[in-house]
């Protein structure tokens, strides 16, 4: 997929105005931020670090040659932010998993979509079953997984975002599949 | 490895080919799926939930346009912020050198205390001074001279052995 904002950028990355990178911060906030927000599960850490991905893309707009997608090349610079994060901050993404579900359980979820009272325990014992498989992959696997399911993005642009092979993605997404199965079977 | 097979109990033998399907990756794992009901019942329970998931996930995420506005607002007001000044560090540091410096200079020093001879004791009357000023005499020694324990520990009212005998006297073995 190729970026209407990558072609303006990459003919001459020193002519970009303010205002066309304020455009590009418009256009892809959201994705960023969500990426983020789901490697964290933090609203103002996604929140920060989202402005520093984007302050970062800025500063080295120089080195963006065009081979990925401008999207793409974001999303690098927030995995990254992310990992440097969590060495940082040694966070547990277990303890991040606990508060999240006790989160799904009181919110329900789904606010927008009309779901009988059966259909809802379902749904919340599908997804937590989902949550509860993620959480057994390391962090690089649940990057893969997320990126894949979440953000349903082509293998060969996840490989590009977090800078593994193809064949790696692969082995990644087999795993989380095998354990989200492992973990369906006991939702009824 | 059968592909074709619709039999429910080989349905675990092909749950590679699931993943497969579920990633997307090969044609094999369509044409076993089409034929298995087993397999296809899986896979779409799987769908299904990832679905949910990541429906789940992206409402989570969502904020009010006002969140979003903002947060872009932030970026631009950062960005000019560090492009007029590149180098904040370089700037704030010889500043905050400058002002350790003045700080410096600025406190107060307290008054270097006078150092009490401790030869000669604290003289506290005239009387004590001239007491003093006769002993020094009596003894010839000039007070820089004099031994500190001898001068110290000599009471006001002994007179001072004259160091010159006490040195010249021998020893009593030498006779």
């Amino acid at each position: 997929m190729m970026d209407t904002a990558l072609s303006t950028i990459a003919p001459g990355v020193n002519e970009l105005t303010a205002s066309d990178f304020d455009e590009i911060v418009r256009r892809h906030q959201r994705r960023i931020y969500r990426f983020v927000w789901m490697l964290l599960r933090d609203a103002d850490e996604a929140d920060n670090l989202t402005q520093e991905c984007f302050l970062r893309a800025y500063q080295h707009l120089g080195s963006f040659r065009g081979e990925s997608s401008l999207e793409t090349w974001l999303l690098r610079i927030a995995a990254n932010l992310v990992r440097d994060h969590a060495r940082n901050r040694k966070r547990s993404f277990w303890k991040r998993l606990l508060g999240l579900e006790g989160e799904e359980s009181e919110s329900g979820g789904f606010a927008s979509v009309e779901l009988t009272p059966e259909q809802r325990v379902l749904v919340r014992e599908e997804v937590q079953a989902v949550w509860r498989a993620a959480s057994v992959l390391s962090e690089q696997q649940r990057a893969v997984f997320l990126l894949r399911f979440v953000e349903e993005m082509e293998l060969s642009e996840i490989a590009d975002v977090l800078s593994l092979s193809v064949g790696t993605v692969k082995s990644h997404l087999f795993r989380a599949l095998q354990s989200v199965r492992s973990q369906l079977k006991d939702v009824s | 490895m059968n592909t074709n097979s619709n039999s429910d109990s080989n349905c675990n033998s092909h749950e590679p080919l699931i993943d497969s399907a579920l990633i997307g990756l090969n044609l094999t794992a369509e044409y076993h799926l089409s034929n298995c009901a087993c397999c296809q019942g899986e896979r779409e329970k799987t769908e299904q939930a990832l679905q949910h998931f990541a429906a789940l996930q992206r409402e989570q995420a969502s904020r009010p346009e006002s969140f979003w506005e903002e947060q872009a607002k932030r970026i631009r007001a950062v960005r000019r912020f560090r492009k007029f000044n590149p180098s904040v560090a370089a700037v704030l540091a010889p500043a905050a050198m400058l002002l350790l410096v003045l700080a410096l200079m600025l406190v107060p020093r307290r008054p270097a205390q006078p150092q009490v001879n401790a030869a000669q004791g604290p003289i506290v009357s005239d009387q004590d001074l001239l007491v003093a000023v006769e002993q020094a005499v009596n003894s010839g020694t000039p007070d820089a001279l004099e031994p500190v324990a001898l001068a110290v520990d000599v009471p006001e009212t002994t007179s001072v052995i004259p160091t010159k005998r006490i040195a010249k006297e021998p020893a009593s073995h030498e006779n």
